[in-house]
């Protein structure tokens, strides 16, 4: 085929501008690291990219909210160990109370103790966690408990709801994390100030059945701890579930989305040659002209 | 053969191969000149002046004219290439910057911005007591709208950019016009003088060629040498006549301009070319893409003001306010009575309930409703597959635009062999030119010579 001179100069320019073109793009591959730059990288790529983004982040979210739930239930669990504390203590007594040697002054001292019992109580149906009220339903800015008379309470009034404080802990999945107060410390108030009462009065036939009341309140708090307990053992679980998740989302996004950087570094070197190459053609063809050999 | 007649024959020559070597001489000046093609004399030998008289030699040499050398029907290939070319360059320009626009698959885009903000509800749930997830989710509102609105705005400034182009596009078109119209009234004066007129004839399948990027251009050159050009079946170059275009402001439309006739008013149609591209688009591609974004946009709006009004603020008391204002992408902003109060973001479903965020959850929730494409996706969903198709789009116009490119480049080099200008080729011209001029001076002094001998030394 003829050659005509800016014919040489254009096609030898075209030869540069693709070499250089085509090893622009691997340089840009390898300076971000990333395959996908933009949609048409690769449309359906970027699409799983988007989507595992998207599932990763709320991933993380759920994680997080896990966390929180995980501390709301470990603090209720370890309030009610403290509740069975309390009653274990309240059984040792009213079976001491209900043995018919002891005296009325000595079941008077008794009674002493369980005031403070019931103020302890009080302060643990008041656990408050993160400035939260959790035995408060959702009114959780104000102290649930009250005693109407200061050290010496008739009832002690429950003034939050039964509403349910819930977690969002993968998607659509939400788990209730409180237990409203009243469903548990109504019980043991009652069998408290019960039991105080036939204390100061001197009322054996009713301290006989004083043990047995609280009996029926440790296995109430018993079988609540026993669904928190299910709860956390739930949250664990899921959290692991999102883990895993987590790995897999994260390598496929590493795997559509970053650049094979081995391959991009050797087709860096190849390109960089070819580039080099045009270069040096270029070089030799544009310097060969008859003008040189002409006299 | 007589003396005298010797000398004119000689004549013919010297002066035969001054005007080769002045053609050569005009190739090389020109050699880098767009759109040139090289010229060649042609050259033929002057028969014997008395036929009946056997064994007399020619009379020299003789000038028919000058040629240009060019292949007239890869220029017609080209110019078919040339609107293609034309009109997927505009399509893959205007794409690229959609692309950059949307910053996906990045964390710049409307997506992060909506994850942000759903999990900023799941925040807030977590915590409805306090204002500092009150705060963070209306910071994440706030951002989710910013990011809204800066995208929207600069799909509707490439629609702008696209009408502005159409404008200039019809300007260029009408000099282009000009140009051919003007060269014809020359080409036809010196053809009829006999003159081939290549250098003028170059010059308009220069603007010819640039006419073709532009738009759709049909083209027929005529007895007398002239070029008529016409789009779409009008004429827009005959002889020295040109009917332009002009543009004019559809209210309809946006007040974007449509290309016209300037003669009556009549809509041009131009599918291709880059006025083609452009008004695609800016009437159709841009606008369906803005359509489709504002979809998402308005949906999420809604959905979110429905639910939210069904919240409790954080008095546990107010009720019914809407998070977001605003109509669509252009505008969406937060509630600026929620932004002025953090206290309204309602968190919780019943009234009076400071620890319930189930509100905030129903919002957070959203995330995954099938609220679009009739209730078959979610905002997740249908914005992914706003960015696939805008994806594939783009990559294909890319490869069009890519081919056509490849294919323009290929017929011009092919054009280039046959019309550039090869220096050493015209080198190797001049030389034997010269070569030739210096013969034909030789003949001169000879037959100087020869006369000297007959008329000085014969006594």
């Amino acid at each position: 085929m003829r050659v005509s001179t800016p014919g040489l100069s254009s096609r030898l320019l075209n030869q540069i501008a693709t070499s250089q073109q085509r090893l622009q793009e691997v340089q840009d591959r390898v300076s971000t690291g990333r395959r996908i730059n933009r949609p048409s990288d690769d449309p359906y790529g970027t699409s799983r990219v988007m989507i595992a983004k998207t599932r990763l982040d709320a991933a993380g979210q759920f994680q997080r909210n896990i966390q929180i739930a995980n501390i709301d239930l470990a603090t209720t669990e370890s309030a009610f160990v403290s509740v069975n504390t309390v009653l274990q203590r309240a059984v040792e007594l009213s079976v001491q109370a209900g043995n018919s040697s002891l005296d009325a002054a000595s079941r008077n001292q008794i009674a002493f103790e369980i005031d403070r019992m019931i103020e302890e109580t009080t302060a643990i149906g008041n656990t408050s966690q993160a400035g939260r009220y959790i035995f408060a339903g959702h009114q959780t800015t104000a102290p649930p408990f009250a005693p109407d008379v200061a050290g010496n309470p008739t009832v002690v009034n429950y003034s939050g709801d039964s509403g349910a404080i819930q977690r969002e802990i993968s998607a659509g999945e939400r788990l209730d994390v409180n237990v409203p107060g009243d469903q548990v410390f109504t019980g043991v108030f009652d069998a408290l100030i019960t039991f105080r009462d036939n204390l100061r009065s001197n009322n054996v036939a009713g301290l006989q059945t004083d043990p047995q009341a609280f009996n029926t309140q440790i296995d109430l708090v018993l079988q609540v701890r026993g669904d928190v307990g299910s709860k956390m053992r739930r949250l664990d679980l899921t959290e692991a579930r999102l883990q895993d998740d987590d790995l897999q989302l994260q390598t496929m996004i590493g795997e559509l989305e970053d650049a094979d950087f081995v391959d991009s570094v050797a087709q860096l070197q190849i390109r960089d040659s070819a580039f080099q190459a045009a270069l040096a053609a270029v070089g030799k063809s544009l310097n060969m002209s008859l003008l040189d050999f002409l006299r | 053969m007589a003396l005298s007649v010797g000398l004119n024959s000689v004549m013919r020559a010297l002066l035969a191969q001054q005007q080769a070597l002045d053609v050569a001489s005009h190739n090389v000046a020109n050699v880098n000149t767009p759109g040139y093609s090289r010229q060649r004399l042609r050259l033929a030998s002057v028969p014997a002046s008395n036929p009946s008289q056997p064994g007399l030699p020619g009379n020299g040499v003789q000038v028919i004219g000058t040629e240009r050398i060019r292949n007239i029907f890869i220029d017609f290939q080209r110019r078919g290439q040339e609107q293609a070319a034309g009109y997927y360059a505009v399509k893959t320009d205007s794409l690229k910057l959609v692309e950059t626009s949307l910053g996906e698959p990045g964390e710049s885009g409307l997506r992060q911005a909506m994850n942000d903000f759903f999990n900023a509800w799941r925040d807030v749930a977590n915590d409805p007591e306090q204002s500092a997830m009150r705060s963070a989710v209306v910071q994440a509102g706030t951002s989710l709208g910013f990011t809204a609105t800066r995208i929207d705005g600069q799909l509707r400034s490439m629609r702008d950019d696209a009408n502005r182009r159409v404008a200039a596009t019809v300007t260029e078109i009408n000099g282009l016009a000009d140009q051919i119209a003007s060269i014809n009234g020359q080409i036809i004066s010196l053809r009829g003088i006999g003159d081939p007129a290549g250098d003028l004839t170059d010059r308009r399948d220069h603007s010819i060629d640039r006419l073709s990027r532009l738009v759709d251009v049909q083209y027929t050159e005529t007895a007398s040498g002239s070029m008529t050009v016409s789009i779409g079946g009008r004429s827009l170059v005959s002889g020295s006549n040109v009917r332009g275009l002009t543009t004019a402001t559809n209210a309809a439309n946006n007040n974007y301009l449509d290309v016209q006739w300037a003669s009556d008013g009549a809509a041009l149609s131009s599918a291709t070319g880059e006025l083609g591209g452009l008004i695609n688009q800016r009437d159709v591609d841009l606008p369906q893409r803005l359509a489709d974004f504002n979809a998402v946009v308005t949906q999420l709006m809604a959905d979110v003001n429905t639910a939210h009004a069904t919240g409790f603020a954080r008095d546990g008391v107010t009720t019914g306010t809407a998070f977001f204002t605003g109509s669509d992408a252009s505008d969406i902003a937060v509630n600026a009575a929620v932004t002025g109060n953090i206290d309204l973001v309602g968190a919780a479903s019943l009234a009076g309930a400071a620890g319930d965020g189930s509100n905030a959850l129903g919002l957070a929730d959203l995330q995954w409703a099938k609220t679009m494409g009739g209730a078959t996706q979610s905002y997740d969903e249908f914005y992914n597959s706003l960015v696939t198709s805008l994806g594939v789009d783009a990559k294909n116009a890319q490869t069009l635009a890519d081919a056509q490119a490849l294919s323009v480049q290929q017929l011009d080099q092919l054009q280039q062999s046959e019309a550039g200008v090869n220096l050493d080729e015209e080198m190797v011209n001049i030389v034997q030119f010269q070569r030739a001029y210096q013969a034909a001076a030789r003949v001169i002094s000879v037959i100087d010579d020869m006369l000297d001998t007959l008329i000085n030394r014969t006594i």
